[in-house]
């Protein structure tokens, strides 16, 4: 009997054969189609049972985001807060034609190559562009900014958590811009994060969803920390400067004593060596003289030839002001052993310095190869970014910088995210009332935002009945409600509100007297104040 | 994959084993496809023809080696969230996917378990368990082999159709080198004893 079917010489498959089967887009439709959706899950009817408006719930939190009905028109997409919550942070003005290297006021760079713009029609431009450039870092900027952060992979929507987003935009009398593929500018944006668990994502606004992009610079890197250069260490000293000789003056008082010449080298450069009294500044007394003196001391003062000796006996004491001299019979053998002592010094002087030097240049060579080890061979933008801040003189950061790269293949806004699932730690049967009134809140959307995690998690307005947080989290909730005003439970309201473990829990909402118009009135609101001067 | 001089001989890519940086790399990428569905791609894209010609070996048309194909991806992204790193490129997994899928298909297909053979691999068998290469050596082969059970022939195709080095062979099995090598010997040894007995 034959178990298998074999087949001789066969020819096989041809690289055509191979290109019609691979196909990853069809691929993904096959696994969605497979897996099942949210929509077929039995844990979406139980939700909708309970909501009672099955088909629009599910189809809000799939395409749509939170629409606030204040003065801003609604765009159905992206729902800034206030009118403000548009605006770029900072605007370039660069010459399309030359490029540019920016840097924004955190440190993030933007390398901007020669002829990197194209009008609507894909033709090259002339003259200069306005580049507008705004980043989040925080969930209150993501949330004021109205910026979409659910994620529909292969049927199953995500929340992203951000490792920092960016707005970037080029524009030339009023219209905008488009990327040239051939000359493509490159972000590295400050994060505040290095984990590598984050993707690189496109916001598609025509498609209306997140695009998840193949870039392996999405991954976080570490700019080293300045360091100073040492000072030169193992440097031998030199002995201080050979005094010069000078006669004795005979009008002028006098004295010999006994000295350490190791102590005192310069002074050792000729025999016979006399302190003569500076008179002006110290007085001499013969009576000085007669004294046995039990001590005697030498101290260097300013001046090089100017000594200070101090005789002690008990407590008396005797201080004068002096200068080296010897006799005048003495003073050409004198004069001699100065010289040859002081061309030594001068030759042991020279020698420390150009020691200094050396050393001084090798640290700067060790760090620059210390940093070229760490950073990149190639010119890459971290190495641009570093050089860049050390220009700019920025050296005073006492932490190291963490970036991440974006290729901006289009204008728009991207983003450095882990999807992310809703919390499920622990799951209640949530009600939405205003803290006031007692009147549920009227809102499409509810915010969970653990505090200091760049991510919002959002539940709809029906599907509260599974409301799901992490208890070990500083949670809070913000909503924008229908008629626009800033709802919002704080981090201590949560708390109390979910202190005792019920699976039924009444979140009491604080809310705005009317509309929030700018940023500082949001943010005073949201708990979340703003650390980048965004 | 390449083509001999006889044009019929297809040899699996044996780069089972790429260097460090890949392999981190293609840690990276699976970390990432674990984060994100979509992030499937590079493994998809790297790893597609391969997966595709060793299933089309085993199988008796294109079409139904097309669908193996998707299923064998299919499977190995919905368990992407358990998949365990340990250095081991991502396409041993593949491997036993596949090995998996085809099982499941023949089953299911009620068909016989393909196996595609040209002469240069009968060729080799036959040194392997020490006979010269002639039309009845050859015919011989064929009947001896016919008495393998599935997970033998498995093995014959690996390392002798698809010239697997054990060091891969044995991430494809999940078994220690010394049993691969203990198996192959094994069932060359087999093979030997049943091609004598058809005398």
């Amino acid at each position: 009997m034959e178990n298998y079917n074999i087949d001789r010489n066969r020819k096989p498959l041809t690289d055509a054969d191979v290109q019609k089967g691979k196909n990853f887009d069809a691929f993904m439709n096959a696994y969605t189609a497979k897996k099942p959706s949210f929509f077929r899950t039995g844990k979406f009817y139980v939700l909708a049972a309970a909501a009672g408006t099955v088909i629009a719930v599910g189809a809000y939190m799939l395409t749509t985001t939170s629409t606030p009905g204040n003065t801003v028109e609604s765009t159905a997409f992206i729902n800034p807060l206030f009118e403000e919550a548009r605006n770029p942070d900072t605007s370039f003005v660069i010459d399309s034609k030359e490029g540019a290297l920016l840097m924004n006021s955190n440190g993030s760079m933007i390398q901007v190559p020669k002829n990197a713009f194209l009008d609507s029609t894909g033709n090259a431009i002339e003259g200069k562009v306005e580049l507008r450039y705004r980043e989040f870092h925080d969930a209150a900027k993501i949330f004021m900014a109205g910026i979409p952060m659910t994620y529909d992979s292969a049927g199953t929507q995500y929340h992203f958590e951000s490792a920092g987003m960016i707005e970037i935009t080029a524009w030339q009398n009023g219209k905008p811009l488009k990327t040239n593929p051939d000359s493509l500018i490159h972000v590295a944006m400050i994060s505040n994060s290095d984990e590598d668990r984050f993707n690189t994502y496109y916001l598609d606004t025509t498609a209306k969803k997140w695009k998840y992009i193949n870039d392996e610079k999405a991954v976080a890197f570490t700019l080293p920390k300045e360091d100073s250069l040492s000072s030169a260490p193992n440097v031998k000293t030199v002995d201080a400067p050979p005094v010069p000789p000078k006669v004795a003056d005979k009008n002028k008082p006098s004295f010999a004593i006994a000295f350490d010449p190791a102590e005192f080298p310069e002074l050792t450069s000729y025999k016979g060596v006399r302190f003569q009294v500076d008179e002006s500044a110290t007085p001499y007394n013969k009576d000085d003289k007669k004294v046995a003196w039990e001590d005697v001391a030498i101290e260097r003062m300013k001046k090089a030839d100017v000594l200070r000796v101090i005789f002690t006996a008990g407590s008396r004491e005797a201080v004068y002001v002096t200068t080296p001299v010897v006799d005048e019979k003495d003073f050409a053998k004198a004069k001699a052993s100065w010289e040859k002592r002081n061309a030594e010094y001068e030759t042991a002087l020279k020698a420390k310095a150009k020691r200094e030097e050396e050393l001084a240049q090798k640290n700067e060579e060790a760090m620059l190869e210390k940093d070229r080890h760490r950073m990149w061979v190639n010119d890459t933008m971290a190495a641009r970014a570093m050089r860049m801040r050390m220009a700019a003189n920025l050296q005073s950061s006492t932490q190291s910088m963490i970036m991440r790269e974006f290729v901006i293949s289009d204008f728009g806004i991207w983003n450095a995210d882990c999807p992310s699932s809703l919390p499920d730690d622990w799951i209640v049967n949530a009600k939405m009332i205003d803290g006031t009134t007692g009147k549920p809140i009227d809102a499409h959307m509810f915010y969970l935002v653990e505090k200091n995690k760049n991510a919002l998690f959002m539940y709809a307005s029906g599907n509260l009945g599974q409301f799901g947080f992490a208890r070990t989290a500083d949670n809070m909730i913000w909503a924008v409600t229908k008629d626009g005003k800033l709802a919002t439970v704080s981090v201590d309201d949560f708390k109390t509100a979910t202190a005792n473990d019920k699976k039924e829990v009444t979140f009491k909402f604080t809310i705005s007297d009317k509309p929030v118009a700018n940023g500082s009135q949001a943010r005073a609101q949201l708990g979340i104040p703003d650390a980048t001067g965004s | 994959m390449f083509l001999t001089a006889k044009g019929m001989f297809m040899k699996m890519e044996t780069r089972y084993h790429a260097t460090r940086e890949d392999i981190a790399a293609e840690e990276a990428e699976i970390n990432a496809a674990k984060r994100d569905p979509r992030a499937f791609g590079p493994l998809y894209e790297r790893y597609y023809e391969r997966i595709l010609r060793f299933i089309y070996q085993r199988t008796d048309s294109k079409d139904d080696a097309y669908d193996i194909a998707q299923q064998t991806f299919i499977a190995a992204l919905e368990n992407i969230g358990k998949y365990k790193f340990t250095g081991v490129p991502y396409s041993a997994l593949l491997f036993r996917i596949a090995l998996n899928e085809l099982s499941r298909y023949y089953r299911k297909a009620k068909v016989r378990q393909s196996v595609s053979i040209d002469d240069t691999q009968v060729a080799d068998v036959l040194t392997e368990i020490g006979q010269e290469n002639s039309g009845e050596t050859d015919a011989r082969l064929m009947k001896a082999l016919q008495q393998l059970d599935p997970e033998e022939m498995n093995l014959l195709q690996l390392r002798f159709f698809d010239k697997v080095p054990f060091k891969d062979l044995c991430d494809i099995l999940e078994i220690s080198e010394t049993a691969a090598k203990a198996r192959v010997y094994r069932l060359l040894e087999k093979v030997k004893t049943i091609y004598t007995t058809l005398l």
